[in-house]
């Protein structure tokens, strides 16, 4: 890889009136082994190079990216120039003390220490085998690894170095008999992780043919409103998709009403929940030491007990609502600038067994599987199926249906958690605004909610 | 392709955005952005090679995409010929690509005065402005060597009114080849009048009713099917329309094209993605599944004729897209078909398209922004409920297209549509 420590010029010069500027420069090496049936879709390595300076000026900021590192000194020129033309108010920012640190990832099973030809003949074999299987026609693979340096320094003195890896898989298998099609799928997405993830990863894939047998007795669901059990991966998707884009800094701090409603020490949800943010989770895909600003990760309680017990910030948004930045600035990658972000999001298990939370059901749904989820105020998230629960016990299979509500009402409206948990890297990642898809784990136990809409015939 | 030839081909994207961003109605940042990558296709002894690259480094990235070769997938066509004809596609504006930051702050500070002149004090509004452009250059060595330059002036709006238990976010989007300063203050009137009419909400109860949707909810709407037109899906098999070409697949009153020569549109292009010169051409027309969305591979994989429908961008190969399509249009007028619902919902904003199974046709979208109709009025905002149907269904149903076609997100231009029957899941069962 490109020694990019070569780049960085000797000397920065301040223009005048500038507060702090930063510069980023990255690489990242990527190889993906992708088969959409049996026709490669992408296979191959490839490269992706580049920078970006970001510059605050009498709290206004101005930020400039490039693809050639030489143009470094010329972007943050341009960065400063255009972060004192916003620039009219009091400075407005968290500063912190310098941290100079090297961090190097050390996975079991370095990536470039596999050919390429290893890599194919295994994920090619993991889709033949599940394709063998009577109940599924057709499975897609995807397989990724990135290694990448990324460097970071600014005004104060901060310089952080990260070699790292981040790896990924996908599988899904479909069944397309008697003219329908349904489908299931599993991902995982690790850092820090290396080609040993791909064991870790076939040993979730007979859950795929679980769910197709379900899927294939499924009934469509009647919509309605229901008393609902959330498996871990749903449960993951409403802790991301709807509480946790509601608890971004940047857009709390928008309106002083926003504020109110997402006041800390607020009673905001049933006393059995809690609900947390961890950067610092080791190996999770959505974990780093340092945030994109160069503050350090950590675990910050969003939910306890019910209570509203934190926000997640940037140093901006941190100071503007008089709180500590939490190390939740994260950029897609150099191309843009780093936004409040969730790393790994996920509801904390409770005291219960499953069976418990299902016996406790007259009547109702388990819901099992994620087909992805839009969040905020009312959220809706995609089940693959469900099982109906009569009587207190697991009945007909069901499918086709969506879960949504309104999110303060659901939070209030959890009646018990169980103690199982699961915590997932998707393949995809977290989309906000136009920087898509960043690395995020998401998960839960199974939680019983009561007065679910579910969106059906 | 002649198997012992080696053939390249490089698709090189290259752009420039000025991001000019107010959050909460005070101006935040300034960017300028550029970026610039190539992908490379090798194809040899009937298999291709893909790699791409920022770095501009083409031995480096001729080497990665040779070592690729013997994995890639089987490639028995032909790559187009410096002799194709192209028709002229006229999306580059000169001046917008000079456009000063302080132009864009001039016009975001005009789009903010509207707002506080409204005396909406209780919205945050936050407003994105950019221009830029973008460059795209495919060369092979077969002698093609084709460039097309796009200028866009793009603008995001997001109004945010919190009350308790009530947290409404309204969009506003406009998307132009040229700086547009008259179509920007329409989508403000636009934004501030949805604002009037979410001061009351009900919640809706369960049950089947027509439902009228505005066409910015026609991406979501229509996601299924152009999954379905994927002519990968096809080759996978995993497509409830393969094999079905001249069937039949819905009402004869709806036709689908794609439109890459529309004029004065960012998504128009003169060619796609492989270099193929493109047309206006049906997917479905009159309710007859006429082709899928190919690429030269799937399209020789399908054994059917390429409709030029390859999109990419250089970090990857091509895949079966469209540019801007074309929903057909109905006889009656938006307002004709309001006046005569008794009772239903007018949805102008949704919330999980293509999140259900899509290859199915399902759909299932939360209701963001949407309106009671009674009597042919528009009534008070409905909350809290969502919309599940399968679309191939309700496209073969009792349904009507308006006579007026927008084009909100720069992608699909169509109409208003009404289904007569859809459920409507919020209170009870």
């Amino acid at each position: 890889m490109t020694d990019l420590e070569s780049f960085i010029p000797q000397k920065v010069s301040t223009k005048p009136g500038v507060d702090f500027w930063e510069l980023r420069l990255e690489e990242r090496l990527t190889t993906i082994v992708h088969f959409k049936g049996a026709t490669p879709l992408q296979i191959g390595e490839s490269l992706d190079r580049g920078g970006n300076c970001r510059a605050m000026a009498r709290g206004g900021w101005g930020f400039a990216t490039f693809n050639d590192p030489r143009n470094l000194t010329r972007s943050l020129r341009q960065a400063q120039e255009l972060a004192r033309a916003v620039g009219k108010r009091p400075h407005k920012w968290r500063s912190r003390e310098a941290i100079r640190t090297e961090i190097c990832a050390r996975p079991k099973i370095d990536p470039r220490t596999v050919s390429l030809r290893k890599k194919v003949a295994r994920i090619k074999g993991i889709r033949e085998r599940l394709e063998e299987h009577r109940l599924v026609d057709t499975a897609t693979i995807g397989y990724s690894d990135t290694c990448f340096i990324r460097i970071y320094l600014n005004s104060e003195g901060s310089f952080i170095k990260e070699r790292g890896v981040s790896t990924k898989c996908f599988i899904s298998g479909a069944n397309t008999g008697k003219g329908g099609f349904e489908a299931s799928s599993r991902s995982a997405h690790k850092q820090g992780v290396g080609y040993e993830l791909v064991d870790e990863f076939e040993q979730d894939i007979p859950q795929i043919l679980k769910d197709l047998k379900h899927l294939l007795k499924a009934e469509p669901a009647k919509g309605g409103t229901y008393t609902v059990i959330i498996d871990p991966m749903l449960a993951g998707v409403f802790a991301h998709e709807s509480f946790g884009h509601t608890s971004e800094g940047d857009y709390i701090q928008r309106d002083p009403r926003i504020m109110e409603i997402m006041r800390l020490g607020r009673k905001i949800a049933s006393p059995q929940l809690s609900i947390y943010d961890y950067g610092a989770m080791p190996h999770q895909c959505g974990s780093s030491g340092y945030d994109d600003e160069g503050t350090p990760s950590t675990k910050t309680a969003l939910i306890t007990k019910g209570i509203l017990t934190g926000h997640l910030h940037s140093r901006e948004t941190a100071y503007n609502m008089g709180e500590e930045p939490t190390g939740n600035a994260r950029a897609l990658s150099y191309a843009f600038p780093p936004i409040v972000r969730m790393t790994n999001t996920y509801i904390a298990p409770g005291p219960n067994k499953l069976g418990e939370l299902i016996a406790d059901v007259k009547q109702g749904i388990l819901a099992c599987g994620s087909r992805g989820g839009t969040g905020g105020e009312m959220f809706n998230f995609p089940a693959v199926y469900g099982i109906l629960i009569e009587g207190g016990r697991l009945t007909k299979p069901i499918k086709n249906f969506s879960l949504s509500g309104n999110l303060f009402k659901t939070l209030k409206n959890i009646v018990a958690l169980s103690d199982d948990f699961q915590l997932r890297g998707s393949w995809l990642g977290c989309g906000k605004m136009e920087q898509m898809p960043l690395p995020v784990a998401t998960g839960g136990p199974h939680v019983l909610i009561k007065d679910i809409i579910v969106g059906g015939r | 392709m002649n198997k012992r030839k080696v053939v390249e081909e490089i698709f090189f994207q290259e752009g420039y955005s000025l991001p000019v961003v107010f959050k909460s109605g005070k101006l935040h940042s300034l960017e300028a952005r550029r970026h610039s990558g190539w992908g490379m296709r090798i194809f040899k002894g009937g298999r291709e090679g893909f790699s791409s690259t920022t770095s501009g480094d083409m031995d480096d990235l001729r080497r990665r995409a040779s070592a690729n070769l013997p994995f890639g997938p089987k490639a028995d066509y032909s790559l187009p010929q410096k002799d194709e004809r192209y028709r002229r596609v006229s999306n580059y504006h000169a001046p917008t690509t000079r456009t000063s930051e302080q132009e864009l702050i001039d016009l975001g500070k005009k789009i903010l005065s509207k707002f506080s002149r409204s005396r909406r004090k209780d919205v945050a509004v936050d407003v994105d402005l950019r221009t830029g452009y973008r460059k795209t250059r495919i060369t092979n060595s077969l002698g093609l060597d084709k460039t097309h330059r796009k200028s866009y002036f793009r603008l995001l709006i997001m109004a945010t009114r919190a009350k308790e238990g009530d947290l409404l976010r309204l969009w506003g989007f406009n998307i132009s080849p040229k700086m547009d300063e008259a179509s920007a203050l329409k989508t403000v009137d636009h934004m501030l009048k949805q604002l009037s009419l979410c001061e009351r909400n009900i919640k809706p109860p369960t049950r089947r009713i027509p439902v009228l949707f505005s066409p910015r909810v026609l991406n979501e709407l229509l996601h299924p099917i152009a999954a379905g037109l994927s002519g990968e899906n096809w080759v996978q098999g995993v497509s409830p329309l393969r094999g079905r070409i001249g069937e039949q697949v819905t009402h004869e009153s709806f036709s689908l094209h794609d439109n890459p020569l529309m004029l004065h549109e960012v998504a128009s292009s003169p060619f796609d993605d492989e270099g193929l010169p493109t047309a206006r051409r049906p997917f479905i027309e009159n309710g007859m599944l006429i082709s899928p969305t190919l690429t030269l591979a799937t399209a020789s994989q399908l054994k059917l004729p390429p409709t030029a429908s390859a999109k990419r961008s250089y970090k990857g190969r091509p895949s079966g897209g469209s540019f801007l399509l074309e929903v057909s249009p109905g006889s009656r007028s938006f307002k004709e078909m309001l006046s005569e619902i008794d009772e239903g919902i007018y949805v102008e904003d949704v919330s999980g398209g293509g999140q259900a199974n899509t290859i199915a046709g399902e759909f299932g979208l939360g209701v963001r922004v949407g309106f009671i109709i009674k009597n042919g009025r528009l009534g008070p905002r409905v909350k809290d409920c969502m919309i599940v149907g399968n679309i191939y269904e309700c496209l073969k149903g009792d349904f009507e297209m308006s006579s007026e076609r927008e084009n909100p997100w720069g992608i699909i231009y169509g109409p208003y549509i009404r289904f007569d029957s859809l459920t409507i899941s919020g209170k009870g069962r």
